[in-house]
Formats: C-alpha cells, sequence, structure tokens
C-alpha cells in the first residue's frame, strides 16, 4: 500500500527472478557447439545410447531434481569415474571452454542437456 | 439300339475320366529357381551395415569430419560382396574398442590414415591397405615409383570419405597434382599450355601417379610415345625425318606450358640455332640492290636448282619456318629440308 512497501516488493520479486538461474532462456546453439567441441557426442547421443547413456535418459533420470545442475556440472568438471557399459571405468573428460572455465556456458551446455 | 449307344457313351466318359484323372495326378515340374538375387544382395547389406555397427555406434553423423559419406561412394555399396567394412581398411582394432583403460586415453585403431588425434600409421602400412583390393592394373610399378620412394601412401592424394574423390574427375583432379607439384601449376598459366585449366585434359592422361615405366611417371615408355596418344600425326615415319624430333618431342617443346606458342622452350631462330649453324648465320648486312643481291640472297645468281639459294638469317626475318615448314619430318619428294 504504501510506496516504500511496493518498491520493496517489487525489487524481492525481481531478486527472486534474477537469481534462479532455471528461468533463463537455454541457447541451444552455444550449447551444441561445445558439446560438439569437446566431443561429447562420440559417447552421448540425444536419442540413442552409445558408450555414455543419451541426454533424453539423462533428462528424464534428473527430471524435476533441483540438485541436478550443480551435479552434472560437478560431472562435467571434475574427472569423476563414469561407467561404461561393459563394466569399465574411466574419468569422464572435463569439458574445456574458451575462455577457460567459464561456468556461464558449462551451465547452459547442463541446462540444454537437461531439457531434451 | 438305344441301349448299345448309352453303353458306347457310357465308356467313352469313363474312358476321359480315366485320362483326366492321370494328367492330373502328374507332378508339376518347374525349374528351381534358387534364391532371389534381389534377396541375397539384400541379406549381405544388412550384413555389412551391422559389421560397420561396430565403428558407427560412435562415428556417427555427429563427426566434425564426414565419415558416413563413404556410403556415397563405390567403397560403401553394401549389396556388393568386394566392399569393404570400416574394420577392412581400418583394421579389427581391438584396443580401440575397448576403451581407455590405463587413463592414458583411448587406443589408436590399428591403421591411422591421416594425423589427427593419433598420429597417422608408417605409410608401407597405409598403402598396404588399400593394395590388398586395389593391386595389380595402373599400381602393378607402385613399388620403386618416385611417389612410393617418396613416402607417400594412397590416402596422401585420394579421398575416399569424401561423396567424390576430386582425383576421378578431368575437371579437379590437377588442382590435387598441384598442392605439391607448383611449378607445373605456375606453367599451366603460361599463354600457351594443355587445356588442363578448361578441363580437357589432366596430369594423368599422360603421367600415371602409381608409378610407370616410362621416364618421369608418363603412361607409356617414352615421352614420344606418350605424345603420340594424342598427337598420333607427329609419329611418322617420315620419308625425311627431323631426327630430334624423332628422338624426344622435349627436345624443343615443354609440355605443362610456355610463353611461347606451341609450347616452346626457346623460339626460331635460336631454337633452330641451338643445332644449326651456317649457312643462314652470315652476319653481312643486306638491302635492296646491295651488290646486286635482292632481299639478302646469298650465293650466286642465275637461281638454278643446283645453286643453293641461301637467305641471310637476317633477310629472312629470322623465319625459319616461313620455309623449312615440315619440323616434325615430311614425307614429300621436295626433299630432305623439310620445306613441303
Amino acid at each position: 500500500m504504501s510506496f516504500k512497501f511496493n518498491m520493496l516488493l517489487a525489487s524481492t520479486v525481481t531478486a527472486l527472478v534474477l537469481s534462479s538461474g532455471a528461468y533463463a532462456a537455454v541457447d541451444e546453439e552455444a550449447a551444441r557447439a561445445l558439446a560438439q567441441q569437446n566431443n561429447c557426442f562420440k559417447c552421448h547421443a540425444i536419442n540413442k545410447d552409445k558408450d555414455g547413456p543419451s541426454y533424453h535418459k539423462v533428462a528424464e533420470k534428473y527430471k524435476g531434481k533441483p540438485e541436478a545442475l550443480d551435479k552434472l556440472v560437478n560431472h562435467v568438471t571434475s574427472g569423476e569415474k563414469a561407467k561404461f557399459p561393459d563394466g569399465h571405468e574411466e574419468e569422464h573428460k572435463i569439458i574445456k571452454t574458451s575462455p577457460a572455465k567459464d561456468m556461464a556456458q558449462i551451465k547452459n551446455l547442463i541446462q540444454w542437456v537437461l531439457a531434451q | 439300339m438305344n441301349t448299345i449307344r448309352k453303353l458306347l457313351m457310357a465308356c467313352m466318359l469313363i474312358g476321359g475320366l480315366g485320362v483326366a484323372s492321370a494328367l492330373l495326378a502328374a507332378e508339376i515340374n518347374l525349374p528351381e529357381l534358387g534364391v532371389n538375387p534381389a534377396q541375397a544382395k539384400a541379406a549381405r547389406a544388412q550384413e555389412g551395415l551391422k559389421r560397420d555397427a561396430i565403428c558407427t555406434r560412435c562415428h556417427d553423423e555427429t563427426e566434425t569430419k564426414p565419415v558416413l559419406s563413404i556410403y556415397q561412394t563405390k567403397h560403401g555399396v553394401r549389396g556388393d560382396s568386394r566392399s569393404p567394412t570400416c574394420q577392412s581398411c581400418h583394421g579389427d582394432s581391438e584396443k580401440h574398442l575397448a576403451g581407455d583403460k590405463d587413463g592414458k586415453g583411448r587406443p589408436a585403431t590399428d591403421i591411422v590414415f591421416k594425423k589427427g588425434v593419433y598420429a597417422a600409421s608408417d605409410e608401407k602400412d597405409r598403402a598396404s591397405q588399400c593394395l590388398t583390393c586395389h593391386k595389380g592394373g595402373k599400381r602393378t610399378n607402385w613399388d620403386g615409383g618416385k611417389h612410393e620412394q617418396n613416402g607417400m601412401a594412397c590416402n596422401d592424394c585420394h579421398q575416399v570419405h569424401q561423396p567424390a574423390d576430386k582425383l576421378l574427375s578431368k575437371k579437379t583432379q590437377a588442382e590435387v597434382c598441384f598442392t605439391c607439384h607448383k611449378e607445373q601449376r605456375a606453367d599451366t598459366h603460361k599463354i600457351s599450355t594443355h587445356p588442363i585449366d578448361a578441363g580437357k585434359v589432366t596430369c594423368s592422361d599422360c603421367h600415371n601417379p602409381h608409378g610407370g615405366v616410362g621416364p618421369k611417371l608418363l603412361k607409356k615408355n617414352t615421352v614420344n610415345e606418350t605424345c603420340f596418344t594424342c598427337h598420333a600425326e607427329k609419329r611418322g615415319p617420315f620419308l625425311w625425318e627431323h631426327q630430334p624430333a624423332t628422338e624426344d618431342c622435349t627436345n624443343c617443346h615443354t609440355p605443362h606450358g610456355s610463353n611461347l606458342t606451341p609450347l616452346l622452350k626457346n623460339r626460331p631462330p635460336f631454337l633452330c640455332d641451338d643445332c644449326h649453324d651456317g649457312p643462314h648465320n652470315s652476319q653481312a648486312p643486306y638491302g635492296t640492290g646491295a651488290a646486286g643481291l635482292q632481299g639478302g640472297l646469298i650465293g650466286a645468281t642465275p637461281v638454278s636448282p643446283a645453286t643453293k639459294v641461301n637467305p641471310n638469317t637476317s633477310a629472312s626475318g629470322r623465319a625459319c619456318m616461313n620455309c623449312h615448314v615440315m619440323v616434325h619430318g615430311s614425307n614429300s619428294p621436295a626433299g630432305a629440308l623439310l620445306h613441303r
């Protein structure tokens, strides 16, 4: 009702909206380009399983899970072990961006994967 | 009477039935067609694709460099039993299929054709893969040929995974050769040249890059034989020969290109002066009426068949070929001076 109250409300809503990255639009072209550069498609296809699960499967698995983004960002940046269909394990490839360690690009990529 | 007729009719009927049943009981003998050839081809195609799937499971349309376009080429005709699979050329590559077991990266395939993530294989290994099928014929003299001796293999020139190999078309072949043979590229841009840029003639019309018995990897045994495949009118045999032409076309000509038409190394009279000196080599000045001689004609008058008339080089305008036309040889009884 009062002007101060309205301003407080508006700024809170704006802050909330801006902080949640999930509402940011996914740049599909940039995501695909980064994936191609890092040879992601050698093991992951969008709709079929290769050595790694398809992105569709990944999106299904993490649907609605709020920790998905952080978990997957960690998966592609830490070199943690990934299991292959024949049982053996290898370190997952660490994504390279230019400029190096650009979190925004990596996050965009993961969001695109989760949208498949 | 009626009874007998009826009896006869009955007998005929029974006889007819007997014959008919005999015919019906006979086996229908049609020739065996065997396996449907279209089905056999289709089965072979599916089998080939299954073997390829070992590789195309990962190396699919998402590859940065095209691999699947091989199916648009003769190598990719799956219905043909001679067609190779991925592993026929790149090797069985068990280690590569197993993956990165020791953290040092996925091992290379058995044969690596182009340097990329892995170093390329030795040229002998690369060439031997192709030569298992493509041996003989034009490649009989590959071993010991100039290209082989310089450490080249088939895929240094040929593009197997592209839909169209540039080398297999007259219009685009020379461009591939020119990547190394830059002097010849420059030559084809001179005034007089074989129509290579026009796409009418290409390197393999004279040369066999896989190795030949002739000099400079020519298709035929000698330079002349190669030239005569198109320029047959120069072959002869001639009544009066011009010995340097009979011996070697490149005594006067340079095949790739020259600024002197027609593809000459030198222009007359200097070309002719390489071998021929006097009687035309007089340095004496000439002019109309000079010492009563006309047009620089040295030698006695009156002009008669017995008198050799030798036009001064300056007078003939350095145009030896104005008179000595038949430089490749002549069949005319006019004589050995190749005038006609």
